[in-house]
């Protein structure tokens, strides 16, 4: 883990394989947690809900007379 | 300024309002943001190696501009706080209510918290460039995601339960290749 200013979170391993960020050891490990503890796979669950939930909700604005007006503005300056 | 450097700025701009929207909650507030981060952006033209894509580049103007905003706000005598207080925890249900209770339970983490969880979680960025485009430590990147996402979780009460984890959930939990 690199160094950090603040305490680390207890999940904070879980939360990085999650987001892809783990090398192949370090994943087997945090998958081994999920295959066994009921209450990681709750938390690895909601935490997907939540970022599925997050993306759904703001999607990109791309066919947008505001997004459609800013390019025209960047593409003239 | 070349055309091609012109496109590659423009097409950050769905990107770029994405962000800004979710992070200020507001979407007048979100788009004065992404106007002034692209004319600091056009006016400062140098401070972006041409050759790399400008997305971490904006993202970072975005963001020490978000932060001048708050600074502002803050020395202001009668601002309008938002109460982190005692947040009411909602459920999630429709659709259409989706954006409305995440909204609120954004708007209710500290904002060094929402914008590592909006930079990972809905931009996408790997934990290297949130540390950049923040200029903070990977670290810190690190604990404040898992804040912000522990938080942002028991705002949303969201009702998962052990019947609802099967161990062979396992192969559809982590994010697709980016």
């Amino acid at each position: 883990m690199p160094a950090t200013s603040e305490p680390m979170p207890a999940n904070s391993a879980l939360h990085a394989y999650l987001d892809g960020e783990l090398d192949a050891r370090a994943a087997a490990a945090v998958e081994l947690t999920l295959a066994t503890d009921v209450e990681t796979r709750v938390l690895a669950k909601s935490m997907t809900i939540q970022r599925d939930a997050l993306r759904a909700a703001f999607r990109l604005p791309l066919e947008c007379p505001t997004t459609h007006r800013m390019i025209a503005a960047v593409l003239s300056a | 300024m070349t055309m091609q450097a012109k496109r590659a700025i423009a097409g950050e701009i769905p990107r770029l309002r994405r962000y800004a929207r979710a992070l200020c909650g507001s979407d007048t507030e979100a788009d004065d943001l992404v106007q002034e981060t692209l004319a600091r952006g056009l006016a400062n033209l140098q401070s972006w190696s041409v050759g790399e894509s400008p997305r971490k580049w904006l993202f970072s103007i975005l963001h020490n501009h978000y932060v001048d905003q708050i600074r502002k706000a803050a020395r202001r005598p009668h601002h309008l706080s938002i109460d982190n207080g005692d947040a009411t925890p909602v459920a999630i249900v429709a659709d259409a209510g989706i954006r409305r209770d995440l909204d609120r339970g954004l708007q209710a983490l500290p904002a060094e918290q929402r914008q590592v969880l909006l930079l990972v979680g809905l931009e996408g960025m790997s934990y290297a460039e949130a540390a950049q485009v923040l200029d903070i430590p990977i670290g810190t990147v690190m604990s404040r995601l898992a804040r912000a996402r522990e938080r942002l979780r028991v705002l949303m009460a969201c009702d998962i339960g052990p019947a609802d984890v099967p161990p062979g959930i396992l192969s559809t939990l982590q994010r697709s290749q980016r």
